[in-house]
């Protein structure tokens, strides 16, 4: 029996100083009776801020947080003490750190990805720090109790910006573009919940506008190929590459396809139009990162989070390109309109270079659901609700 | 006093993880890269029933079995067709990618609205200590955390006991032995492949009720939650083997327990006291490094020191590798 | 109680390393007879007992054990009647299991293992008991692993597991070839006493020509996958050593 006890001496004492060590640090938040917890009026504020993992999107929204949060006087260092923690996409330190930013005595936690949203708001149910979260496209598919008719039916504590993929959007535009189009082919993956979304938004518009969906499904990367030739063969007048992380791993087959075929490609990611799309329409990360660092500087001024509303917030960017243009089979159907041309945030010229507008993407965020354009064109969308 | 709660409850979870390794990696000396698909098969096919209405028990024994069913067929590629046996565990945790995606019908399934073994226990809790919990040591404890710690407990003290018992049955034995010199054990009559698919099926089984209890636990499954797990399985059990030594059996379960429960709560300490958060993967490399080296190298010490034992015999390798 | 009839393998055939190991070995081994093979490094005596045991099936020939053929059974089937302890002392134990936990493997042996508990106190003092007749002051030991033991004393406790269930034959592979003189003759003694008490066939593998003369009652001589000479108990009285260097010899120089 002592044998057995000294055997298991180190390994339980090393817990019990792990233990002890945890419960030190955790002080501050000991409950004597009586007391509660009181801030100081000019004490420095304490934000979390928790990306999922590093991909240019998150870090573009992180930075515009950083920057929103600036121009409303928030300065990390100054005014604020700013902890940013990023668990690389793995889900015992995405658990381990919602964990701690609930414990940690913030009075703020602003989450960037859907994970990280899922993650911290289990972890909240008991201490219910008021949490911000950004760059999750449907809020209300996340299972964290938000609803998806009522912008306000959300846990008293929780709020933020959802960034609906912009397929409606990059229907639109092609209909801008040449109103003559009747028939678009797109490939998508039937279990991934953000492109069945985006697939209804643009049934219904193309519904609406008389344009003819002609879709097919894959189940793997590997039959993207396959299924792209079906669709293309089956004579579209453009194809659309949307969001699906099945498909995109296949992009450069399914644009090679496309271009041999003459027919032009569009998609909801500005960043890869130079990959031989003819343009992309898509949110600008940066852009809702701002708008959350400002509303996250309401809520350190005191404004209650329950009152705030869960909103979509889209600001379109939109890229052309005119060299895939020109290498279309009838490249006159798809000459860009005018109107778009100053409204783009940048130009690819037939040689291939990108010439950026200094038009800032914007867009007013707007209750669920209403989102409109960049200025000039306020095309109020029917509110789209969920499926 | 809410991070430890969840730290130790995490520690405790995670255990069953390194049991699992524990089984395939030292007993079997097989590293079956299989446990990051099993995991998460664990906790996709617990998170569908659940979400179905199925009874949690059920739901969780529905997922341990499935673990057990992934491990059988690694066994199986490995004995039956010859297959390394790291290549085996490669091949089937790709497969159980796509099988968990199927599973799911989506790659994240959030269960907090449904009845889950998580749900229960606050439930119950809840009723017995209220709604403002207990004060423990003058911190604010909920009950649904007390309900969570205890009865992750319970489950792995209960599997813990289940398993030593089971090594001291014959069949128990004969595994042991398999992984330690299978020429033995065929020359004593016993089914070496048998016992290795066997024993793959009980290690994966284990890592699938981890995976089970870890989406109820974290309120989701996710298609990704298997990735490098096996890595933190592997770092507990040598943790548990420098702190408790690997003698006995018994001490050898309990060191895998302890183990994973001590990493997480290092985790905890190295994020509250403001560990660069892009850097804690790398750390966390170089610990597992550090967790391997030094027991050799303080082995070597205390041999120079006291008069040598005979060295270890070889392990006879099992078939395939 | 043991036959074999025309048994041929060749290792690694058209091949630069081709071996023949067996060419055509015929051998009948009567119930209770203890039979010595001799032969030098490369003449198939190892091969002769993995083909016993079934570590592999043989290109040609018949394993006949009890009247029942046994050509194609896989070892661990065979092991149900036969007892075996190799020339590695190392590996006829499990290192990592006690001694206790070793023989209950060995108690099982040809049987199956299911979840019953294994260690016993009934099995505990059987095998007291037993251990206690080697004189190693092993059974005091039960419970530590075996790992920790001599080579020597692993390889006695190998013989009694081997002979724990008595065996239909008994195969001892070079069991002392890797032990000191003093352990080996040790080894000897009780493997004699073990064969003498429960009458067991036995087929002795060795290279010792010492052992080749005062054991057994019946010595085989192999050459080259085959076997040269038979020599029944009264023949192999009269042999002495140079008799058997010069039948080598003469062996070899017929190739």
């Amino acid at each position: 029996m002592i044998k057995t006890f000294r055997q298991l001496s180190a390994g339980l004492g090393l817990i019990g100083v792990c233990m002890v060590v945890l419960l030190l640090s955790d002080l501050d938040s000991r409950i004597r009776p009586g007391e509660e917890a009181r801030r100081e009026p000019g004490a420095r504020r304490r934000v979390a801020l928790v990306q999922q993992n590093t991909q240019t999107i998150f870090d573009a929204g992180v930075a515009g947080i950083i920057a929103g949060l600036a121009e409303s006087g928030f300065h990390d260092g100054k005014e604020l003490h700013l902890r940013k923690f990023n668990p690389m996409g793995d889900a015992n330190l995405a658990n381990a750190v919602a964990k701690e930013v609930t414990e940690g005595g913030y009075d703020l936690i602003i989450s960037v990805t859907t994970p990280s949203l899922q993650a911290i708001a289990n972890a909240n149910r008991v201490r219910k720090v008021p949490h911000l979260f950004a760059l999750v496209s449907i809020p209300s598919a996340t299972g964290v109790g938000i609803s998806d008719t009522d912008p306000l039916g959300h846990p008293p504590y929780l709020t933020g910006y959802g960034t609906r993929l912009p397929a409606e959007q990059a229907f639109r535009l092609l209909y801008e573009i040449n109103p003559s189009v009747r028939r678009v082919g797109t490939v998508w993956n039937q279990s991934e919940p953000n492109s069945e979304v985006q697939i209804m938004d643009a049934r219904r518009y193309c519904k609406s506008v008389g344009i003819e969906l002609v879709e097919a499904n894959v189940d793997n990367t590997g039959g993207v190929a396959e299924a792209t030739d079906a669709v293309l063969s089956r004579g579209v007048d453009a194809f659309f590459i949307c969001g699906d992380v099945t498909v995109l791993p296949a992009i450069e087959s399914v644009l090679g396809k496309a271009a041999r075929r003459g027919i032009p490609t569009f998609s909801i990611f500005p960043g890869d139009v130079s990959k031989g799309i003819l343009f992309g329409v898509g949110a600008d990360y940066f852009e809702v990162g701002v708008q959350t660092g400002k509303l996250a500087s309401e809520i350190l001024r005191g404004r209650n989070v329950a009152t705030l509303p869960v909103t979509d917030y889209m600001p379109a960017k939109i890229i052309l390109n005119d060299q895939v243009r020109s290498k279309l089979s009838e490249p006159n159907r798809w000459d860009f309109p005018d109107s778009l041309r100053n409204r783009a945030n940048g130009i690819i010229d037939p040689k291939g270079r990108l010439i950026e507008s200094p038009n800032a993407a914007a867009g007013t965020a707007s209750p669920a659901g209403e989102t409109r354009l960049a200025s000039g064109e306020e095309e109020a969308t029917a509110t789209t609700t969920q499926p | 006093m809410t991070l430890l709660f969840g730290a130790l409850s995490v520690g405790l979870i995670l255990s069953l993880l390194s049991l699992g390794v524990l089984v395939s990696y030292r007993l079997f000396g097989i590293p079956d890269i299989t446990a990051d698909g099993t995991i998460t098969l664990g906790a996709s096919v617990t998170a569908v029933c659940c979400m179905h209405g199925i009874d949690p028990f059920v739901a969780t024994g529905l997922g341990t079995a499935a673990g057990a069913v992934a491990g059988s067929l690694t066994g199986i590629l490995h004995t039956r067709f010859k297959i390394n046996a790291l290549l085996s565990g490669i091949l089937m945790m790709t497969a159980l990618y796509s099988v968990n995606l199927r599973v799911m019908g989506s790659s994240n399934l959030p269960l907090m609205q449904y009845k889950t073994l998580a749900s229960m226990g606050e439930g119950r809790w809840r009723r017995l200590l209220g709604e403002e919990g207990v004060l423990l040591l003058g911190w604010k404890v909920s009950a649904g955390e007390v309900a969570l710690l205890i009865g992750v407990v319970v489950i792995v003290a209960l599997v813990g006991l289940a398993l030593y018992r089971f090594f001291r049955s014959h069949l128990g034995i004969a595994m042991i032995a398999t992984g330690n010199n299978a020429q033995m054990v065929r020359a004593l009559g016993g089914n070496v492949e048998r016992n290795i698919v066997i024993g793959l099926a009980l290690s994966n089984g284990l890592i699938a009720l981890g995976g089970s209890l870890l989406a109820q636990y974290q309120g989701f499954a996710d298609v990704q939650m298997g990735i490098g797990m096996i890595i933190w399985g592997l770092a507990s059990v040598i943790i548990g083997e420098a702190l408790t030594g690997s003698s006995t059996l018994g001490m050898r379960l309990i060191g895998a327990v302890i183990g994973s429960v001590v990493f997480r709560l290092l985790v905890a300490i190295a994020l509250r006291w403001g560990l660069n958060p892009n850097d804690l993967k790398l750390i966390t490399a170089v610990f597992v490094f550090l967790a391997l080296v030094l027991p050799a190298y303080f082995r070597r010490k205390r041999r120079r020191m006291a008069p040598s034992a005979p060295a270890p015999a070889e392990k006879a390798e099992p078939v395939g590798s | 109680m043991l036959q074999l009839t025309r048994l041929h393998q060749t290792f690694h055939p058209g091949t630069p390393s081709e071996v023949r190991a067996l060419s055509g070995l015929d051998l009948h081994i009567a119930p209770g007879a203890f039979v010595i093979v001799l032969g030098m490094n490369g003449s198939g005596k190892s091969t002769l007992m993995n083909a016993i045991a079934g570590s592999f099936i043989p290109d040609e020939g018949e394993v006949v054990l009890d009247r029942q053929e046994i050509t194609h059974w896989p070892e661990h089937q065979r092991a149900g009647m036969i007892g075996r302890v190799f020339q590695n002392p190392f590996s006829g134990t499990a290192p990592d299991l006690s001694i206790l936990e070793n023989f209950a493997l060995a108690s099982r042996r040809g049987r199956s293992r299911g979840l019953e508990f294994a260690l016993s106190r009934t099995l505990r003092e059987e095998v007291a008991e037993r251990v206690r007749g080697l004189n190693m002051k092993l059974e005091e030991r039960l419970d530590t692993p075996i790992g920790t033991l001599s080579g020597g004393q692993r390889q006695a406790l190998t013989l009694l597991m081997a002979t724990w269930i008595k065996p239909k034959l008994l195969l001892l592979d070079e069991h002392t070839a890797a032990l000191d003189p003093k352990t080996a003759a040790q080894i000897i003694e009780i493997s004699c006493e073990r064969i003498e008490r429960d009458r067991l066939t036995t087929l002795m593998v060795t290279h010792s020509m010492e052992q080749a003369l005062e054991l057994g009652d019946r010595l085989v001589m192999m050459h080259r996958g085959r076997i040269a000479y038979d020599f029944s108990r009264e023949e192999k009285t009269g042999l002495s050593r140079t008799d058997l260097l010069r039948l080598f010899d003469q062996a070899r120089a017929c190739d």
